[in-house]
């Protein structure tokens, strides 16, 4: 353990050992050699990182630290078994990378990356290891805390969690045009305003992938089988509701968001009075026909019959994305109109 | 110094979750929200949330902070319950399927929140006065002032110890009584006042205590303090004048609700030994998250005097209320058929139930109270159904929120006629030793018959009183005498069915004080 972490522990050693009772109290699982293992680790790292970048920090950050170790570890969200390995890896890969900007704000990004990295993992889909990459490579890259919070409500919408697409691309504007276009795999070259814009327009959008013309794809699949770690217990339908789309399955409801990045399933409130899934066959946005499981439009066609017997379709409400249901799959299958 | 303390820690909102709307907004601050506050301005996650939030809040804390078994006696329930029986007696245990609540820290909050006048009773040891002590700390107050200012009844406990002293010198020099200033005593300024062990109070000072209870001030020499609105709490060992003193009637009547300190289960063994060896005292730990200033506690009155009161919910509490006053051959006249009118007389109880002959007296619930229920007693059910519903989140007032408080608000007031067949009733003993469960049985038995009786749908001497309510302003003289032709029509409906029971003796008398209303109107109208 380095010098000056030591220094705090042992100036404060009853207040320390007081806060550990406290917390085992709470938590009977924190036991001194997994609380240990995390201050001596990443937790030492954090320190160091932060005093050499800010010398007289580390009074601060070592607080920081053992309290939210103390929290983390005795909910097993960080340390040798914890439930999944990502709080411990923003620890480990992200915060001794930031030493000044954790030495600035040590409470508050320590908290606020430990929380992220865990809703980002516990999001269905999402991937936490790119979050973590990403933060890892371009953190350091930031010029203040708040560029650094920006980056990572990016990171989160590009690493899948769909929903905060909208203040994801508000915090983008915050950040320096390179950060942000490297978090959206923008060709070097590219210009933030010009991605942004399509971005904005289209969600099925990639500045970094092919543009190819638009044509019928299925662009994502969302939901699985209870059995295997999904949602729904049986095939679900889909809805819409105040022009968003509504699962329906089991006597539930989840408000799904997807887009190019990801899609994720918010359990919502099943609506008293509808709304009503639409037959597959009903009525379809102008120049889309469904016949015999085939999805045509002009000259294209798209074979829908994984699927099996089609049960129900919705529109998004920008008219970009077809959501169809099947009675062969736990999935609702998104297909991109543009 | 700590950043922050695992004590401190409360509840995240929302603490009593309802299902999210079909479509959601989402925040992408949201991200960094978790299981680590980020930083001090988070330090007060409740400081800005709703009051009912705050009230879970500190609910939630002294639940899982401050008191080391709590007994979920408050049952809610959405959808089926788990229902086992255990035992040779067939003892029923329910897991409720909802959040449910322990009455011993529930009941004390309410309280907390509508200003009102709270009982402990329970053996020696069982936290009472902790829990009075912990609410004067939700309060604002320091522990040491809330501990100092609690006033622990004594036989020679004085109207000076409990209200002040004139100033000696001013007693010796005074020409008139108004120059005598009295130093009161600390206590009586405060918003929490806590009397413990108020049944060791000899009469005449509990009759002091009784004006400033009840009125809101203390008098002393002629001079007057005038106490703030305060929340009351006061604590028994016995409630069953088992005290030094018995406590006059009047005193307890001013108390609203009683709550029981239910046993210590042995199983939470180590919990207290933890708390022990780690010298932990919750009062001394009260996050500032959940300690409520004046104003808000005013708003807190303020939007549960809010709380909607639907008519179907009401209307459950008047049948409910109407079965207990009604007493046959209470008196002679009509109005005086009650049972207050044979207790001013001095009756024998027992001789005049003997004489009850004509109903079944099993089936008639108002046979099982000695009483019935004073305005007093139904509007803190009243208020009390409605804190209930604001502390779960509604704004409107459910009929369970009633069911739930009722047994608290009635356990001194309702007075059970042990002697009454329905506990001689198979699996009704036990109910004679508690109070709690045969008040929610008296509740649920009230709504069966309510039920039975259809009223909901079919209530005539309700559509007359709902027609009156419309204002007699433009009613024809035919029209008046139409409705007087239908209100008697009624009273001789009623009349051949035989049994007078106490729900119907209260809707003859509403039909008595319509007719009433309408022979008035229709006098005035022939002069016009």
């Amino acid at each position: 353990m380095n010098a000056a972490f030591s220094r705090v522990l042992a100036s404060a050693r009853a207040d320390f050992n007081r806060r550990f009772v406290e917390a085992r109290h709470r938590y009977p699982e924190l036991t001194p050699e997994r609380f240990a293992a995390v201050l001596q680790g990443p937790g030492d790292a954090i320190v160091a990182a932060a005093e050499q970048a800010a010398p007289g920090s580390a009074g601060a950050v070592a607080q920081g630290v053992y309290d939210a170790a103390l929290l983390l570890v005795g909910q097993r969200l960080a340390g040798p078994d914890a439930r999944h390995p990502w709080i411990q890896a923003a620890w480990t890969d992200v915060l001794p990378r930031l030493g000044g900007l954790v030495a600035a704000a040590p409470e508050r990004l320590i908290a606020a990356l430990s929380n992220a990295a865990g809703q980002v993992a516990a999001t269905p889909g999402a991937s936490p290891e790119r979050w973590i990459a990403l933060m890892r490579d371009l953190g350091p890259s930031c010029g203040s805390v708040e560029d650094l919070l920006a980056l990572g409500q990016l990171a989160a919408w590009r690493s899948g969690l769909s929903h905060y697409r909208a203040g994801a691309l508000a915090a983008a504007d915050r950040l320096p045009a390179a950060i942000a276009l490297a978090v959206v795999d923008a060709p070097p070259g590219s210009d933030w305003p010009v991605v942004r814009t399509d971005l904005q327009r289209n969600v099925w959008h990639q500045p970094g992938g092919r543009h190819e013309p638009s044509r019928l794809r299925v662009a994502a699949r969302v939901g699985a089988f209870r059995g295997f770690g999904g949602l729904f217990s049986q095939p679900p339908r889909i809805a819409v509701a105040q022009g968003h789309w509504l699962v329906l399955a089991d006597g539930s409801a989840w408000h799904l968001i997807a887009d190019a990045w990801g899609a994720t399933l918010h359990r919502a409130e099943v609506p008293k009075d509808g709304p009503t899934p639409l037959p597959a066959y009903g009525a379809l946005p102008d120049g889309l026909r469904l016949q015999g499981g085939v999805l045509r439009r002009g000259r294209e066609e798209l074979d829908l019959g994984e699927l099996g017997a089609l049960t129900s379709h919705a529109v998004s409400g920008d008219g970009a994305t077809l959501a169809v249901t099947g009675d062969g799959t736990h999935a609702v299958v998104l297909i991109a109109l543009n | 110094m700590a950043v922050f303390s695992l004590f401190q820690k409360v509840s995240q909102a929302p603490t009593n979750p309802q299902p999210a709307p079909p479509v959601r907004t989402f925040d992408v601050a949201d991200l960094y929200r978790g299981p680590l506050a980020d930083g001090p301005a988070a330090e007060d996650p409740a400081g800005a949330a709703p009051l009912d939030e705050k009230l879970r809040q500190a609910y939630f804390w002294i639940v899982n902070s401050a008191i080391i078994s709590p007994h979920y006696d408050v049952e809610y329930n959405e959808g089926p319950s788990g229902d086992f029986t255990v035992g040779d007696t067939k003892s029923r245990l329910t897991l409720p399927s909802a959040q449910s609540y322990s009455s011993f820290v529930l009941l004390p909050l309410l309280t907390f929140a509508t200003r009102r006048k709270c009982l402990f009773i329970g053996g020696p040891g069982r936290g009472k006065t902790a829990s009075a002590l912990l609410m004067g700390v939700l309060a604002g107050y320091p522990v040491r002032e809330v501990r100092r200012a609690m006033q622990h009844g004594h036989p020679q406990m004085t109207i000076a110890d409990l209200l002040g002293n004139p100033l000696p010198a001013d007693l010796v020099g005074a020409q008139k009584m108004e120059d005598i200033r009295i130093a009161w005593r600390k206590w009586l300024g405060l918003r929490v006042k806590i009397i413990d062990e108020y049944n060791r109070i000899p009469t005449r000072t509990q009759s002091a205590l009784l004006t400033v209870m009840g009125d809101g001030y203390a008098e002393l020499l002629d001079h007057i303090f005038e106490c703030p609105e305060s929340a009351w709490y006061l604590t028994a060992n016995d409630d069953q004048g088992g005290g030094t003193y018995q406590v006059i009637e009047a005193l307890r009547d001013r108390i609203d609700v009683i709550v029981q300190a239910l046993a210590f289960n042995p199983r939470f063994l180590g919990d207290l030994l933890a708390r022990i060896e780690d010298d932990l005292r919750p009062e001394e730990v009260v996050p500032r998250a959940i300690v409520f200033t004046e104003a808000e506690i005013d708003r807190l009155q303020t939007e549960i005097r809010a709380v909607a009161f639907p008519t179907d919910v009401r209307r459950r509490i008047e049948f409910f209320a109407s079965q207990f006053e009604f007493c046959e051959l209470g008196g002679a006249q009509f109005e005086y058929k009650t049972k207050d009118t044979a207790r001013l007389a001095g009756t024998d109880w027992a001789a005049l139930s003997a004489q009850d002959n004509g109903r079944d007296r099993l089936k008639d619930l108002g046979c099982q109270t000695r009483n019935g229920l004073s305005v007093r007693n139904l509007m803190t059910l009243l208020i009390y159904a409605k804190a209930m519903a604001y502390f779960r989140g509604h704004r409107t007032v459910d009929l369970e929120d009633v069911r739930q408080v009722l047994p608290f608000v009635l356990h001194a007031k309702l007075q059970p006629d042990l002697e009454a067949p329905f506990f001689d009733a198979p699996g009704n003993a036990s109910l004679r030793q508690d109070r709690i469960g045969w008040l929610r049985r008296l509740f649920d038995l009230a709504c069966t018959e309510y039920d039975r009786l259809d009223l909901d749908r079919d209530d005539p001497a309700g559509a007359l009183a709902t027609e009156f309510r419309r204002g007699l302003e433009g009613v024809s003289e035919p029209e008046v005498r139409n409705r007087l032709a239908r209100i008697e029509r009624l009273i001789s409906e009623w009349a051949r069915g035989g049994k007078l029971y106490g729900h119907l003796y209260d809707d003859l008398l509403q039909l008595k004080y319509l007719h009433q209303r309408y022979t008035n109107y229709l006098r005035w109208l022939k002069t016009q």
